[in-house]
């Protein structure tokens, strides 16, 4: 008697625990410029929530009599504690790292059912979470560059605050310089080469990434008034400022919170690209990446039920 | 928005719908000669192959018969009869498993050959017969030909002019992996495949003929132009699975989408596969019936892997022995591409006529199926799928059996070609999922159905029963009111009156007893 299986009965090489690790390699020189602009406080905080989100994905996979190795093969849990690891200010204690890994992947991931039910994007979600609950560790990023724990005002910080020098003065005098002392730009860069990678490798579709990058260029442009002192900033400095590029190439690629269909995921990536232009120029809160993606996360099923493809024949 | 993408094959542009790269595994086969399997001691002749071409047994067991005579005729109207690929004796006709997905068995004629192979007379059509649609229709039913390439549609059905054909396409794209048999058909019979196009296109006037081939068989590709002496279009199409699946190759080469629901006819295309052309060509102009056909026999386990010429009814074991074929380390036996085909748990299982190719896989060719994964929606598989559907919304409402969802997202229009499956990188094996939904919502129709129907039935019955009833009520009060009648009218003596009464009392009150056990 031989086995009966059901068809095809070939597959392709890929299979998500190869996805989740391309993720973790692209996001290596990423994670490696922000450990080298923003000091071994960021890597700390990866490391502890790597391991908090490990060891508790293994208890929820126990609990649920699920076979632990199996599940942690996906790489799931690792990738999200490195999102959000990266986001971390390298000031902040150790329980920050510690509570927001637990919220992630207790709370945005398997009180929803775990991978592949989860509304929210867990790393963001677990950022949020730290945000509204420990606001001051929350907001204190060291200067960058600037290991010894001095806190400053980040450029997007300054820009909301700004209001008395101009765009031009702020870059030549070097408050933001944008040369290879901005540790910004470098840690944007490298997320940027990590995204090309992932492109390449089709770990994703363009779709979100660029009408994400193209919308918060074009509004950030649109508002561009030749850097005044009330400017909102140029498209280069908001492409290559905050978490843009990891953003755009590490979160609302996460496939599990996005649109599915390639129109579906233009519209959701230019309505992060416009929330995060909006938060960032008018909102409170400087850093608009975590926001814009949760608010889209609700919007996602709804998008995806109105860009259906026409199917074939229809 | 655009469907399907525009590909270029030697600077031709050509609409593709979406599809995969598989490992095609066919250089094993593809160029080796098609070799003649011979005959088995025995073939196993079906009398039911499929619901439409049923049959009934003509001849009684012990009973001596000559190759292409007539073993069984059809029960319907528009079925096939089967005839005999061999001379022989019919040994048994009883219940055998056959190559069928459900696994199920069906009575089949044992044929034991004599090894003589001794034929009737053929039968062609001469060149003036040929003009007749419905000579030349009616003698391919005789021949017993289906399509050969998918699920074995009687072909003549197919053939039956409904309206005026605008495309005639021909389908030599055969892109599924491990299958090289219409490839090895078109390198070496080209010539019977265009007498084949030439027969139906003089019946069936079509306004333009393509024959689309997939461009890595540059072999096929021309022996099919060096053959090609009546002047039909011949299209390279961009090797990709499913470019050969027949709507989609039908939107390859007419930019015509087959309305959902609809046959390819009620569009003005009909599409063949090269294969039934040649039996078509073979029937009509040599009068052989269909009892042979090219077979891809091919697999890890198969030294001799290839195209055999195989008659109908040869167990599959036969034809893995003369393959040599080690049986011992088969893992799967696969009826069919490795994409669309179906396991065999069984390898005695005989050969039908739609069987392309027998896949006889070892374990490192094709491992066990690996657990699922969860879905990451990461939408790879929407992609890939021909026809455009979201398999992974499919698959969520497959398992949470949500019959409404899953037909607003058309799961009836899904071709089960396996590509989502194939891509999927959580290995879910969706077009399981879909198999069992669709199979689970026609089983709830089928039932709703048939609780309407008898819910009719029961309706009928009391109305029925109410008619009968209010029809006794008047009877009887005629009956009384007649009787009262005689009484008033004869004046007779009290007595006969009295013995009267007590008749008429008895009597229906009989009645009432016999209606009760009518009722
Ligand atoms: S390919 Fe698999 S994991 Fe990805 S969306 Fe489709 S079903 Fe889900
Ligand atoms: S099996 Fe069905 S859903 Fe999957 S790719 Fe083929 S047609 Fe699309």
């Amino acid at each position: 008697m031989l086995p009966r299986t059901s068809s095809p009965f070939l597959e392709s090489q890929h299979n998500t625990g190869w996805i989740m690790r391309q993720v973790v390699l692209a996001a290596i020189p990423g994670t490696a410029m922000t450990i080298y602009w923003a000091g071994w406080g960021v890597f700390a905080n990866i490391i502890i929530a790597s391991l908090t989100a490990l060891t508790l994905e293994a208890i929820v996979f126990l609990l649920r009599r699920r076979s632990v190795l199996f599940y942690l093969s996906d790489y799931s849990a690792l990738v999200t504690a490195l999102l959000l690891g990266v986001a971390l200010p390298g000031s902040a204690p150790w329980w920050i790292a510690v509570s927001g890994s637990a919220f992630a992947i207790i709370i945005a991931k398997h009180l929803y059912g775990g991978l592949g039910y989860n509304p929210f994007n867990p790393a963001m979600a677990g950022y949020v979470f730290l945000l509204i609950s420990f606001p001051l560790p929350m907001t204190q990023w060291p200067e960058l560059g600037n290991v010894d724990g001095v806190t400053a005002a980040t450029p997007l910080e300054f820009l909301q605050q700004n209001t008395t020098l101009s765009m031009a003065e702020l870059w030549n005098g070097e408050i933001l310089p944008f040369g290879p002392h901005d540790g910004f730009a470098w840690i944007n860069i490298a997320f940027l080469l990590g995204g090309i990678y992932m492109l390449a490798r089709k770990i994703f579709t363009w779709h979100a990434p660029v009408s994400m990058l193209v919308t918060l260029g074009l509004a950030s442009a649109f508002f561009y008034d030749n850097g005044s002192a009330t400017s909102q900033g140029s498209p280069l400095f908001h492409w290559f400022n905050g978490a843009t590029m990891l953003g755009a190439f590490f979160i609302i690629t996460e496939p599990v919170t996005s649109a599915t269909h390639p129109l579906g995921r233009l519209i959701y990536g230019t309505a992060i690209g416009l929330a995060v232009f909006i938060i960032r120029a008018w909102g409170t809160y400087p850093e608009a990446i975590a926001f814009a993606v949760l608010l889209m996360n609700f919007a996602a099923p709804l998008i995806d039920r109105y860009t259906q493809s026409r199917v074939y024949g229809h | 928005m655009i469907w399907g993408s525009q590909r270029r094959i030697n600077g031709v542009p050509i609409m593709v719908t979406p599809g995969i790269h598989p490992p095609l595994h066919k250089d094993e086969t593809r160029l080796t000669p098609i070799r003649p399997a011979g005959l088995p001691p025995r073939l196993i002749l079906p009398l039911n192959q499929y619901d439409m071409t049923s049959t009934a047994s003509q001849v009684t067991i012990g009973q001596k018969v000559l190759k292409w005579e007539y073993l069984a005729t059809p029960n319907t109207k528009i079925g096939l009869p089967l005839c005999s690929p061999t001379s022989g004796t019919v040994i048994d006709i009883v219940e055998h498993a056959i190559a069928h997905p459900s696994g199920h068995s069906t009575p089949c004629i044992v044929l034991e050959c004599d090894g003589e192979d001794s034929a009737i007379d053929p039968t062609p059509l001469t060149d003036s017969q040929q003009d007749d649609p419905q000579r030349v229709i009616e003698h391919i039913r005789q021949a017993g030909i289906v399509g050969m390439g998918g699920a074995g549609f009687p072909t003549p059905l197919k053939m039956l002019p409904r309206r005026e054909l605008d495309y005639f396409i021909i389908n030599g794209a055969e892109c599924e992996p491990y299958i090289t048999a219409d490839e090895a058909l078109m390198r070496e019979r080209a010539q019977q495949i265009m007498a084949g196009i030439a027969i139906v296109a003089r019946i069936l006037r079509p306004q333009k003929i393509i024959v689309g081939i997939e461009d890595n068989k540059p072999q096929a590709i021309s022996a099919m132009h060096a053959a090609n002496d009546i002047n039909v279009e011949i299209v390279i199409l961009p090797t990709q699975y499913p470019a050969g699946s027949e709507r989609q190759i039908i939107y390859s080469l007419t930019k015509r989408e087959v309305v959902s629901g609809k046959l390819p006819i009620d569009c003005g295309v009909l599409c063949h596969s090269v294969a039934t052309l040649a039996a078509i060509h073979r029937a009509v102009q040599l009068g052989e019936p269909l009892t042979e056909r090219i077979v891809t026999i091919a697999g890890g386990t198969v030294a001799q892997a290839g195209n055999y010429d195989v008659h109908y009814g040869t167990p599959v074991d036969y034809v893995l022995t003369v393959a040599q074929c080690d049986r011992k380390r088969i893992t799967r036996l696969i009826s069919g591409g490795a994409m669309m085909g179906f396991t065999l748990h069984n390898d005695r299982v005989p050969i039908l006529k739609t069987t392309n190719c027998i896949i006889a896989a070892d374990k490192a060719e094709m491992p066990a199926p690996p657990p699922p994964q969860p879905c990451i929606r990461c939408g790879i598989c929407a992609e890939v799928c021909p026809v455009h559907l979201s398999p992974q919304q499919l698959f969520w409402y497959a398992q949470s059996q949500n019959d409404e969802e899953l037909e607003r997202h058309s799961l009836f229009d899904c071709i089960e070609c396996g590509a989502c499956a194939y891509v999927c990188p959580s290995k879910i094996p969706l077009v399981q999922y879909y198999r069992a939904a669709k199979a689970g919502i026609k089983r709830k129709k089928n039932n709703a159905r048939k609780a309407e129907q008898s819910r009719r039935r029961f309706e009928f019955h009391q109305q029925r029963i109410q008619l009968l009833t209010e029809q006794r009520d008047k009877e009887r009060q005629e009956r009384r009111r007649s009787r009262m009648k005689e009484i008033s009218s004869t004046d007779q003596d009290l007595l006969t009156q009295a013995i009267q009464r007590t008749q008429t009392k008895k009597t229906s009150a009989e009645r009432n007893a016999q209606d009760e056990v009518c009722d």
